[in-house]
């Protein structure tokens, strides 16, 4: 039903972007190329051609001054532009032209006293701005399910389970050798439920670094007690540096843990994988 | 009437006695120091940590920076900081290919302009692979992603120098842990600013001793514009609990067969020990709550090559982690190394510069009010000749070690550094950005909306949301006078002539003019800068102008007319006397030529050559 409506939303802006002489929209599929190819989508008002709001970008033909008048995406940590002027480096020197509105779908690329972005793409304000954010919107959080589903595919265990102990892995007597060391910790696993792969032991154990050093922050820490699902490497060759690697299952990815409650959510996907 | 002759003789003999007396001892040293992260970025708060600078030595205005800073909407890749106007503001520009250490940044990042070539290189640990990138960009302003040259795996804490030498050489020490356990490495190119990828760039091992299994993270390079290249790097021994700091050497670019290997040590190996069997600590080590361990810094005399600082901390533990700082003044032989110059306890980040006229610039992070409110003070201390005898010490920053939106350790980061262009020493250092004057000794400016009233940051311009307090980047920049001065006294038009005649006023009745003449009798190219200090009568001061650039190439000459004088002064008044104020790292032949009519007639004649000072 969203598509068919989405499309009739596309055939209908199509018409009066025609009329406008503006680009007819893209397809739904080229839409959602548009949104993953973006990280900042609004609707902006050309305010000047040939120009810009940086000191450091001095005005050129493919730069243009935009009012953002409404943000349909954005990372939620990064400031609201909204009622402020970006610069915009256009695909196409003076298109849209000034006074024209539109949707933008660009990327970041300067950030000082204003921002400049870059134009990916842009259309004509559809007559339902709100059913295109909300479209914008469901392709993000099919994005991360995507992204998560591709931790899914790389692992060879996925688990649920609680973390009945935790110790430092022995070392060789060597020091840290770099200052990005992981310092290799091993959790203990009780297994509650195999979502993924095949283990006989009702225990496993999992390594992670205990450093925080900037390799290792994001990297998933576990205590005594804690429960959640596990997304398990076997001898994992994706993060650090392979000097520092040690074999076993690891989960060091900020997707690599989830809750107790996202079980269900991970099963689904681990299903929809196989 | 009074003579014209003798009065104007008097008094250019009275100004020129006054050039030396009361103008001596200037110091015309500036300090800036300026909070990094872009006013549109007000709101943020991650760990902007483990800086690195480089100023473009062909457009100083051009300055490019990197820290631990995310890509605020989140591209999957990491910026640097830019700036257009020498440092005073700047901006974040998206290049650096990867994200995902600390807040979703690059990891370990330093940068370096060529010399001439406009071209910036950069190397990394990329935040997603943490592959060691050696990167390339024409125009660090222009958008998209920098060349990658080099993608290398297993390699730590890459440390880029760029020189242009006919064509662009490029230096990166890193730590290359494929290499077995003698891993101090150098990833070298002759040709790296245009040729296709991997531009010439090639891996040179370091290390000819045995160690403990690897060599310390920092190995450090250093350029001298004739070619020779210092390397220094921490050869770890016994159970990696002691190391030697070791300076090896090449003569020529590290063009030949064998590079690094011009200075032989006493047990026949390259490389020389300016220290042996030291104590290191773990890289775990806090010293509050910034993590040591592998703390390194070399520099080199762009006058001299044989001219070279080598700065190093050890110790066993935090509170005794101590920085040293030692001299070569023959290339760095066995047996030239001075005892230390500086010695500073519980202090980490060492950075070295020297300047183009052989002053040196030592930036260190000390930990202070040990365990009454740690804080970071952030020193740079400029030595003259070198031997840090009456060395200047600047307070850059005494800021708290740990407080605000970042809980974690190693909050400055494992290195800030400081370089040199020309005269200006220029560097970075991380800290806490608490908006506070009390903090920052020599001045601070923020583009973040903050109020240093109050100390508090703000997200909006209306200071009506508040930011909790993180670790930002400062940039700062202190200029340093020409080694020259020559102060001209000028005299240029006519008094008012009734005053004149009744022995009042500024001189004798006639028409005055005023030529300064400079030569540049050296062999090199000498850049100057020229002002003009007008004088006041009845005791009052007059303006300065701002200074007027120029450059004499070997034996040119030129001449600084009334006309000119008045241009830079913007004064047209009757009569303008005062000084022409001369300065340079370069000797130059001024001779002031005073000349005054009367009537029609030349009524006088003189010539001075103009003293010579040192600032």
């Amino acid at each position: 039903m969203r598509k068919l409506c989405l499309a009739m939303l596309a055939f209908t802006v199509s018409v009066v972007a025609w009329t406008a002489g503006q680009e007819p929209p893209p397809t739904t599929a080229g839409l959602d190329e548009w949104v993953r190819q973006s990280t900042y989508i609004f609707r902006g008002k050309v305010q000047r051609l040939n120009a810009s709001n940086l000191k450091v970008l001095p005005p050129a033909p493919g730069t243009a001054v935009v009012l953002v008048e409404n943000v349909l995406d954005a990372p939620r940590t990064f400031g609201d532009f909204t009622g402020k002027e970006v610069t915009v480096q256009l695909r196409e020197p003076n298109r849209p032209a000034v006074q024209e509105d539109a949707i933008f779908f660009t990327n970041g690329w300067l950030y000082g006293e204003n921002i400049a972005v870059t134009e990916v793409a842009h259309q004509a304000v559809p007559s339902n701005e709100e059913e295109l954010r909300r479209h914008i919107s469901a392709l993000r959080q099919k994005m991360v399910e995507e992204k998560l589903q591709g931790r899914i595919a790389r692992s060879t265990l996925v688990v649920a389970g609680r973390v009945t102990a935790t110790q430092p892995v022995e070392k060789d007597g060597r020091r840290a050798p770099s200052e990005h060391a992981p310092d290799w910790w091993k959790a203990t696993v009780a297994i509650d439920t195999i979502v993924k792969g095949q283990t006989t032991a009702r225990q496993i154990e999992v390594l992670f670094p205990k450093s925080t050093d900037e390799m290792w922050l994001n990297s998933p820490k576990f205590e005594v007690g804690e429960q959640g699902v596990w997304i398990l490497q076997s001898n994992q060759k994706e993060r650090g540096l392979p000097a520092l690697r040690v074999p076993g299952l690891t989960a060091l990815d900020p997707l690599d843990f989830w809750p107790t409650g996202e079980l269900p959510r991970i099963k689904k996907l681990v299903n929809t994988g196989q | 009437m009074k003579s014209v002759r003798s009065v104007a003789f008097q008094w250019v003999m009275c100004s020129l006695t006054a050039v030396l007396v009361g103008t001596s001892g200037a110091w015309a040293q500036t300090v800036t120091v300026v909070d990094m992260v872009p006013q549109a970025l007000s709101n943020e708060t991650v760990r902007d940590a483990e800086p690195n600078v480089s100023v473009n030595p062909a457009n100083p205005q051009q300055v490019a920076a990197s820290a631990f800073t995310t890509d605020p909407l989140g591209s999957g890749n990491s910026p640097i900081y830019v700036s257009t106007d020498g440092g005073q503001t700047w901006t974040l520009n998206v290049v650096f290919p990867g994200a995902g250490c600390g807040s979703n940044a690059t990891c370990d990042a330093t940068l370096r302009f060529a010399d001439s070539s406009n071209v910036l290189y950069a190397g990394i640990l990329r935040g997603d692979t943490f592959d060691l990138n050696i990167l390339r960009t024409p125009n660090f302003l222009a958008p998209g992603l920098m060349t990658t040259l080099v993608d290398r795996t297993n390699e730590d804490q890459p440390w880029v120098e760029a020189a242009t030498a006919g064509t662009d050489r490029g230096y990166v020490g890193n730590n290359d842990f494929s290499l077995g356990s003698q891993t101090a490495s150098v990833i070298l190119s002759l040709d790296a600013a245009t040729a296709p990828p991997p531009a010439g760039f090639g891996p040179h091992g370091m290390e000819p001793r045995g160690t403990c299994g690897q060599d310390g993270p920092s190995i450090r390079p250093a350029v001298h514009p004739s070619g020779t290249i210092y390397v220094a790097y921490f050869g770890w021994r016994g159970a990696c609990g002691t190391t030697d700091v070791v300076v090896a050497r090449d003569d020529n670019w590290g063009s030949g067969a064998t590079p690094f290997t011009s200075l032989i040590d006493s047990d026949a190996k390259a490389g020389v020990r300016v220290v042996s069997g030291v104590s290191i600590p773990g890289l775990s080590t806090l010293l509050g709550t910034q993590r040591v361990g592998s703390q390194l810094a070399i520099a080199v005399d762009p006058t001299d090559s044989q001219t070279v600082y080598v700065a190093w901390a050890d110790g066993t533990s935090g509170s005794n982690y101590t920085v040293h700082v030692r001299r070569s003044k023959q290339g760095g032989a066995t047996g030239t190394w001075s005892g230390d110059l500086q010695t500073i306890v519980s202090a980490t980040n060492p950075g070295l510069a020297v300047n183009s006229q052989g002053k040196v610039g030592f930036l260190y992070q000390k930990l202070v009010n040990l365990g009454t409110g740690d804080r970071w003070e952030t020193h740079l201390v400029i030595s003259k000749d070198g031997s840090f005898t009456t060395p200047n010490d600047l307070v850059l920053a005494r800021v708290p070690d740990q407080n605000g939106f970042y809980g974690g350790i190693n909050p400055i980061g494992d290195y800030d550094n400081v370089i040199s262009v020309g005269r200006d020493f220029y560097g970075v250092f991380s800290g806490n950005n608490t908006p506070d004057l009390a903090n920052f000794p020599n001045g601070v400016t923020y583009q973040r909306f903050a109020d240093l009233s109050t100390h508090l940051l703000f997200a909006d311009a209306a200071h009506t949301v508040t930011t909790p307090v993180s670790i930002d980047p400062f940039f700062f920049h202190v200029t340093e006078p020409p080694a020259l001065q020559y102060a001209a006294k000028f005299v240029c038009g006519r008094p008012n002539e009734e005053e004149a005649e009744h022995g009042q006023g500024m001189a004798a009745d006639g028409t005055y003019f005023t030529v300064v003449n400079l030569h540049n009798p050296g062999e090199k190219a000498a850049p100057a800068r020229m002002k003009v200090a007008t004088a006041k009568p009845n005791g009052q001061p007059g303006n300065i102008s701002p200074f007027l650039l120029l450059t004499l190439n070997p034996d040119q000459a030129l001449e600084i007319d009334c006309s000119q004088v008045r241009k830079l002064a913007n004064d047209t008044s009757r009569f303008l006397e005062g000084f022409v104020v001369v300065e340079s790292d370069f000797s130059l032949d001024t001779v002031a030529v005073y000349t005054a009519g009367h009537e029609g007639k030349l009524q006088t004649f003189g010539i001075e050559r103009v003293p010579e000072r040192k600032q």
